[in-house]
C-alpha cells in the first residue's frame, strides 16, 4: 500500500511467560486519526513502546514509511531500531503520565526535543563560532514559535513543574512535535481532564492534525473521547485484538460491550 | 586609521562589558592582587599553596558536576582519572627534566604532558564509560567506586611509576599564574559545554532518561560523552596537583579523596558550576583553618582532637547540607558571570 505510513505486522509480545500482545496487525494510512482502546490491562501502552522502540517485539516486524531521495516512499523495518533512532525516523509520542522534564524550563523541554537536528557538535559549542550561534539562534526562535502556537510563549523560562496540569499536557504535545514527527502516538491525552478541557484538546488534535499534516494513533479510555475524534477504532483486550471498526460498529459489537461491561450472568 | 582605531577601542569596550569579559578581568584582578602579595612577602607561601589547592578542587569539582549533577549519573570514582593524568603528566616530566627547570620551554612540555594527561584520562574514562554507563543509580555507584580503586591499585602495583612509594621529586610547575589560567579554561570550556545542546541533552538525561530517549536524544552517546569530557578535566587537575604537591602516590588517590570532592559538589549543589566554584574553595580553606583549629581546641578537651577530626565535621556539614539545604548552597543557581548572555533569562528561570 503505497499511503501507508506506519505498519504493524503481525506482533507478538511476551513478559516473560506472559503474553502481553498477540498477533496485533494494522496498516495506518496517511492522514488519519485511529484509536486503540481497551480495559486496562489489555496491551494498548505496550503496542506504543513496541512502536518506540522501548521494547523489541517478540515475534513480528514493524515497519515506518520513509522518503527515498528521489521522492518514492518505501517502508522500512524499525523493529530493531532504539527509540532515538526511530524518534529521527519521525514517530513521536507523549505518555500516559506526563513526563516532561520537570526541573528544565518550558524552553528547554522544547529546545532538546529538536536535539538530534542540530548540526554542530563539540568543538563548535567550546569556541561558539558563528555556526554555534546561528544554529542556536534558529533552534530558539522555532522553540519559540512552536510554543505561540501552544499559547505557552509566556511561560518560557518557567520551570516545567511550576505549570498547571492543562499546561503540561500541551506542553508535552508541543514537545513532541518539535521532533517534527509524520506520525504522533498520543497515549491517554485526555487523562485526567474535565469535559471542558477535554473538548478543547478534541479541537487541539484536530488543529495539530492539519497545521503539521500528521497521522494520529491514539490510547483512549475516555469513550466519548475516542468516538468523537477517530475515524476507526481497534480493541484489545487481555492482548488479542477483539474489534476494529468504525466508532458505530465498534460500539454496538458484543465483544467490546462485554469486554468494557462484563458478561450478562445466566443464573 | 582613526575610525579603524576606534572600531578597535568599541571592540574592547563591548569585550569588557561582555559576560566573558568580566569573567576574564576578574580573573585577573584576582590574580593581579594576590601575585604582588605572595612576591612581597605580604601572603606566606603556605597560603599560596592553599590558594593553588582551591583553584585546583574547583577543576576537579566543576568536572565531577558535569557527570554527577547536569548528567545525573552517580560515579564516585572520580579520583581514579585524576590518577591516570596525575602519574601520565609525571612520568612524563620526571623523566624529562631530572634537575629543577625553568624557563620557556619545559612549562610548554608540562601543558604538552598536561593535556596528554587529560587525554589518557578521557580514554580511560571512555572505555569505563562504555559498558558501565547501562547501569543506573546505585549499581553505577558501585561499579565507578571498584573502576576507581582498580586504577588505584594498578598504580601501586607497577613498579615503573614507583609502586606504593609512588612518584617523588617532580618538578614545581603548577604555580598561581598557571593554574589560574587552566582553571579559568577549564570552567569556560565546561560551561560552554553545558549551555548548548550537549548540556541541554546532559539535563534531560538527569531529568528523565526514558523520556529523553524519545525525544530523540541518543541517551548512551551523551552519558559516556559527559563522562569522558569529565575524566579528561578530572586528568588535568590530577596533573596540576602532581606538579603542585611534587610527590604523588596510589594512597592520595584513593576513595576518601574522591568523597572529598564528592563532598564539594554536593554542598556548592547540584548542576550549579558557581556552587562548585564556592564549596571548592570554601571547604579547601575550611580544611586547613581547620587543622590550627583542632589543634587549639586539643589542648582544652581530655582526649585527643586531631586534624583527622575534620572528616568528621564534613560529615556533619553534608548531613547538615542535606537536611537543611537539600539542593546545596547555590541550588541550581549560577552567578551570572558564568551564565552566557543570550541564556540569561533562561537560566534564571524568568525569576
Amino acid at each position: 500500500m503505497q499511503n501507508t505510513v506506519l505498519k504493524i505486522d503481525h506482533v507478538t509480545h511476551y513478559f516473560g511467560g506472559l503474553r502481553a500482545v498477540h498477533d496485533f496487525h494494522m496498516e495506518l494510512p496517511e492522514g488519519v486519526i485511529w484509536g486503540l482502546i481497551g480495559p486496562n490491562g489489555a496491551g494498548k501502552t505496550t503496542i506504543f513502546n513496541l512502536i518506540t522502540g522501548v521494547y523489541i517485539p517478540t515475534e513480528g516486524k514493524i515497519y515506518l514509511r520513509q522518503k527515498k531521495t528521489n521522492g518514492d516512499f518505501y517502508l522500512e523495518d524499525i523493529t530493531k531500531y532504539k527509540p532515538h533512532t526511530i524518534v529521527a525516523k519521525g514517530i513521536a509520542r507523549t505518555f500516559q503520565n506526563l513526563r516532561v522534564f520537570p526541573n528544565l524550563t518550558v524552553l528547554d523541554n522544547i529546545r532538546i526535543a529538536g536535539h538530534f537536528r542540530v548540526r554542530y557538535g563539540l568543538y563548535d559549542s567550546i569556541v561558539r563560532n558563528a555556526k554555534f550561534r546561528s544554529e542556536e539562534k534558529k533552534i530558539k526562535e522555532e522553540a519559540m514559535s512552536l510554543l505561540k502556537m501552544f499559547n505557552l510563549h509566556s511561560r518560557a523560562y518557567t520551570l516545567a513543574k511550576a505549570l498547571p496540569y492543562g499546561e503540561l499536557r500541551r506542553l508535552e504535545i508541543a514537545r513532541a512535535l518539535a521532533t517534527h514527527p509524520t506520525l504522533l502516538l498520543l497515549d491517554e491525552p485526555a487523562a485526567g481532564m474535565n469535559p471542558k478541557e477535554t473538548m478543547e484538546l478534541l479541537e487541539m488534535i484536530r488543529w495539530i492534525k492539519k497545521e503539521f499534516n500528521l497521522t494520529i494513533f491514539l490510547i483512549e479510555h475516555h469513550m466519548k473521547f475516542v468516538m468523537n475524534i477517530c475515524e476507526r477504532i481497534k480493541v484489545m483486550d487481555f492482548g488479542e485484538t477483539i474489534a476494529e471498526g468504525t466508532p458505530e460498529e465498534v460500539s454496538n459489537n458484543p465483544r467490546v460491550i462485554e469486554a468494557y461491561l462484563g458478561r450478562k450472568q445466566h443464573a | 586609521m582613526s575610525k579603524k582605531k576606534r572600531n578597535i577601542t568599541q571592540k574592547m569596550i563591548r569585550f569588557f562589558k561582555s559576560r566573558n569579559g568580566k569573567l576574564i578581568t576578574g580573573t585577573f584582578i584576582f590574580w593581579l592582587v594576590l601575585y604582588p602579595l605572595n612576591k612581597f612577602g605580604i601572603l606566606n607561601n603556605y597560603w599560596m599553596h592553599v590558594i593553588n589547592v582551591s583553584l585546583i578542587y574547583i577543576i576537579l569539582t566543576v568536572s565531577l558536576n558535569l557527570i554527577n549533577g547536569f548528567t545525573g549519573q552517580f560515579s564516585i570514582g572520580h579520583m581514579g582519572f585524576a590518577a591516570v593524568g596525575a602519574y601520565t603528566s609525571s612520568t612524563i616530566t620526571t623523566i624529562l627534566f631530572k634537575f629543577p627547570s625553568h624557563g620557556f620551554v619545559p612549562y610548554l612540555i608540562f601543558i604538552g604532558s598536561m593535556i596528554l594527561g587529560g587525554i589518557v584520562a578521557a580514554l580511560v574514562g571512555f572505555l569505563i564509560g562504555l559498558p558501565t554507563l547501562r547501569l543506573r543509580g546505585d549499581y553505577l555507584a558501585i561499579v565507578t567506586l571498584a573502576f576507581g580503586e582498580i586504577i588505584r591499585v594498578t598504580f601501586n602495583a607497577i613498579k615503573f611509576v614507583g609502586g606504593p612509594r609512588g612518584i617523588p621529586g617532580i618538578p614545581n610547575f603548577s604555580n598561581f599564574t598557571l593554574v589560574t589560567i587552566v582553571t579559568l579554561i577549564s570552567v569556560i570550556i565546561m560551561r560552554n559545554v553545558i549551555y548548548s545542546s550537549i548540556g541541554r541533552a546532559f539535563l534531560s538525561i538527569r531529568e528523565d532518561e526514558v523520556a529523553s530517549e524519545l525525544v530523540g536524544v541518543h541517551t548512551t552517546y551523551y552519558k559516556v560523552m559527559g563522562f569522558t569530557i569529565g575524566a579528561f578535566f578530572a586528568g588535568v587537575g590530577g596533573a596540576l596537583l602532581a606538579h603542585l604537591i611534587q610527590y604523588i602516590n596510589p594512597l592520595q588517590f584513593g576513595f576518601m579523596a574522591t568523597i572529598y570532592v564528592l563532598i564539594m559538589v554536593y554542598i556548592g549543589g547540584i548542576g550549579s558550576i558557581s556552587g562548585s566554584i564556592v564549596a571548592a574553595v570554601g571547604i579547601t580553606f575550611l580544611s586547613e583553618g581547620l587543622r590550627f583549629m583542632l589543634n587549639r581546641i586539643d589542648a582544652f578537651t581530655p582526649f585527643r582532637v586531631g586534624p583527622e577530626w575534620r572528616m568528621v565535621i564534613f560529615s556533619v556539614l553534608l548531613v547538615a547540607t542535606m537536611l537543611y539545604k537539600t539542593n546545596g548552597l547555590m541550588g541550581d543557581k549560577e552567578f551570572s558571570v558564568l551564565i552566557p548572555e543570550e541564556e540569561d533569562e533562561n537560566a534564571k528561570h524568568g525569576a
